[in-house]
């Protein structure tokens, strides 16, 4: 099962995330970890997130590139969360510096979901302000949406998280089963 | 008139052309064309732009809406979504966010199906659908 949560900054997506990981009882339980770490602000930002996993069982993997071969790599079976998939496409983008980074990006995923039971992905909506005037950032905005339509059409599930509510566009029952 | 509303990059063209079975001729597209272009093609994409054509004509877009309104019974037309960033650092861009903003509430307002699209995805605004399942 795919399941894909999308949403503002500090909307919530991980909290709800993680619950759905943990709901699906299965082991292992990871947690796919895509920040490459350049400053102090971006570490504070991973013990924090670290912090609120503890506890919930996670085995952290950390993939900020190589996600095809690190899928490649895992035993079948098992539950993972990716956080989250803006991340993964800077990444690739603009320091691996790949030409077709959403097809890197969506080929690691599929590989993800053929090797786990569960994947959980957290993704962000960055798209309802004007088009950036910046080449770079419109390819970034193009791929990022692609990455996101495709992923949709190929989860069970897809949540909007607003405010920490989640707004169901696919799979409510399905979603209300699994939180229940 | 139906009216389409979504982030960039969203897949709302791809949604349309499959959802009400039209073809790329049927696309006029206002980041490509002036509104004086159009010929009665039924989609109008990019409905957003309509406000930078009429500030560059020094136009009231409102204006034109009234006008064109009546010929677009049958179309379909296709805005975005722009008011959820920053708040921009000139003027002129502060006053055109601010008006697709109203451009997309009257349009919203005399609409007779709303639809937002998030990752490909419908979701009916109005009539209002209690979301969906």
């Amino acid at each position: 099962m795919q399941i894909l949560i999308s949403g503002g900054s500090a909307s919530g997506k991980s909290q709800l995330a993680e619950q759905l990981a943990v709901n699906r009882s299965q082991t292992p339980l990871y947690y796919f970890a895509t920040m490459q770490i350049w400053d102090a602000e971006c570490a504070e930002r991973v013990t924090q997130h670290r912090r609120q996993r503890t506890g919930k069982g996670f085995q952290t993997i950390e993939v900020p590139d190589h996600l095809l071969q690190t899928a490649q790599s895992l035993p079948t079976g098992g539950c993972g969360l990716l956080e989250c998939v803006s991340n993964l496409l800077s990444n690739e983008q603009f320091c691996v510096q790949q030409t077709h980074p959403a097809e890197i990006i969506l080929d690691g995923i599929a590989a993800l979901h053929n090797h786990l039971d569960t994947l959980v992905i957290v993704t962000n909506e960055v798209f309802t302000d004007r088009v950036p005037q910046d080449a770079a950032m419109q390819a970034y905005l193009q791929q990022l949406g692609r990455i996101n339509c495709t992923l949709a059409e190929r989860s069970e599930i897809v949540i909007e998280v607003c405010s920490g509510i989640p707004v169901c566009w696919k799979g409510a029952a399905l979603f209300h089963e699994i939180l229940s | 008139m139906k009216l389409v509303i979504g982030g960039y990059a969203q897949g709302r063209l791809a949604y349309v052309l499959q959802q009400y079975e039209k073809q790329t001729e049927d696309v006029f597209d206002l980041a490509e064309h002036s509104i004086f272009e159009w010929n009665r093609q039924t989609i109008l994409y990019h409905m957003e732009e309509l406000a930078t054509q009429a500030e560059q004509e020094s136009q009231s877009v409102f204006d034109w809406l009234e006008r064109y309104l009546p010929l677009w019974n049958d179309c379909i037309l296709i805005t975005q979504e722009v008011g959820c960033g920053l708040v921009p650092i000139t003027p002129e861009e502060r006053q055109w966010r601010e008006t697709v903003g109203r451009m997309n509430i009257w349009l919203a307002a005399q609409a007779e199906t709303v639809e937002r699209i998030f990752c490909g995805l419908s979701m009916q605004l109005f009539p209002s659908s209690g979301g969906v399942v």
